[in-house]
């Protein structure tokens, strides 16, 4: 049973290292990959999807930018003395 | 409440007061007797200011009063916090646009023709220079100041002081420019109305402030046709010529009458586009904008400053 197993094992040795440099072999003495000339049509990289610009010529009003509610109407005979205006 | 009424500054002023009434009579006589005083000494209407002095003093160091001398400092450190916007020396400026007189004599005789030649480019403000101990300041050659806003807030505020030492609550309202100190009786805020840029007759809000400045600057008071063209008092220092804007006016509300002054004629340069960012460089100040629609715009603690329980009538 001792001689069967050691012979397995030795078969195992003798087939992995013949196979590794087997195929090191084969590969050194394959031709060499030829770089392609051009680049095929299919490898040219698609364009980057891109955001629509942000448009800050509209009426939008900045964030802290509030829009005040409209006071309601006063008479044209309310004219206090204290009041602001542009001089 | 008591009253005085005057004409200074190119603008109506207006003293409010409450106390006593003999001692009320005394403050109204000291604050009007300061603002006479200092509007003499800050105009640049007269060759005889002070002011007038200083911008022929170009190139020279010029030794100056007191007040002349805190209010140039605060103009310019004002034009470095609002990014330029607020720029002291754009009197070549304002004059080719056809400011060159005060706006009563525009408005009785008309404009000037505009001149041939446009202003030289303008020395950079940052030339400018302070001697703090001989309280001197030095101009690069010419250049010359206007200190017309900037020096109607500071007016107001110290004749405000001046007067508050005569009474228990009292406003003097420089044209629109106020500073308020102490409370009406029975109050909790001052009720300021605030007019409507495109109807002087018309109000568009009440305001509730706290003691401290408020300040209004707008582009349809002092307006002027020249050789054609519609010409307003603003000038976008950036470009030299008389602000495009989208708003009418701007009102802040600020603890100094100086602060609501320079940036309301900041923020109605910079418009609905850049206020914002010019704004954000003072947490104490809120304002409110008027657009040509008539709507109003605020910072973001406006809303709280509307009084909505005012009797409208």
């Amino acid at each position: 049973m001792k001689l069967y197993q050691y012979v397995f094992r030795l078969l195992i040795v003798i087939g992995s290292v013949t196979g590794f440099f087997g195929g090191w072999a084969f590969l050194a003495h394959a031709g060499k990959p030829v770089a392609p000339q051009t680049q095929p049509a299919e490898m040219a990289p698609a364009p980057l999807p891109t955001l629509p610009p942000l448009n800050f010529s509209t009426n939008d009003a900045p964030s802290s930018l509030q829009p005040l509610p409209p006071p309601p109407s006063f008479s044209q005979n309310f004219v206090p003395r204290l009041r602001t205006r542009g001089s | 409440m008591e009253y005085v009424e005057f004409r200074a500054m190119n603008s109506d002023i207006l003293l409010a007061a409450e106390g006593a009434t003999d001692q009320l009579a005394e403050g109204f006589r000291a604050a009007r007797a300061f603002v006479d005083a200092n509007e003499a000494r800050l105009t640049r209407f007269s060759e005889g200011s002070e002011l007038a002095a200083l911008n022929r003093s170009g190139g020279t160091w010029f030794r100056a009063s007191e007040e002349l001398y805190d209010v140039v400092r605060q103009a310019r450190a004002y034009s470095d916090q609002t990014n330029g916007l607020f720029d002291p020396s754009i009197l070549n400026a304002l004059e080719f646009a056809g400011y060159d007189k005060s706006m009563d004599e525009i408005r009785a005789h008309g404009v000037s023709s505009r001149r041939r030649t446009a202003p030289r480019a303008r020395a950079d403000l940052s030339a400018m220079q302070f001697d703090d101990a001989a309280r001197a300041i030095w101009l690069p050659p010419a250049m010359r100041l206007d200190l017309g806003g900037i020096a109607k807030g500071w007016i107001a505020e110290r004749a405000a002081r001046l007067l508050s030492k005569y009474a228990d609550a009292c406003v003097v309202d420089a044209g629109g420019d106020m500073f308020m100190l102490g409370l009406p009786a029975g109050e909790c805020a001052w009720r300021i109305a605030l007019e409507d840029p495109r109807d002087e007759k018309a109000t568009l809000a009440v305001l509730c402030i706290a003691p401290g400045a408020v300040a209004t600057s707008s582009i349809t008071k002092r307006r002027w046709q020249q050789d054609g063209y519609a010409r307003h008092h603003l000038i976008d220092p950036r470009r030299g010529e008389p602000a495009e804007t989208d708003w009418l006016s701007v009102t802040v509300i600020a603890p100094h009458a100086t602060t609501a002054e320079v940036f309301a004629k900041s923020l109605l340069i910079a418009g609905s586009r850049e206020a914002e960012r010019i704004a954000a460089r003072r947490n104490d100040i809120v304002f409110i904008a008027v657009d040509g629609g008539g709507r109003l715009w605020g910072s973001r603690d406006a809303k709280e400053l509307m009084d909505v329980g005012f009797a409208y009538v």
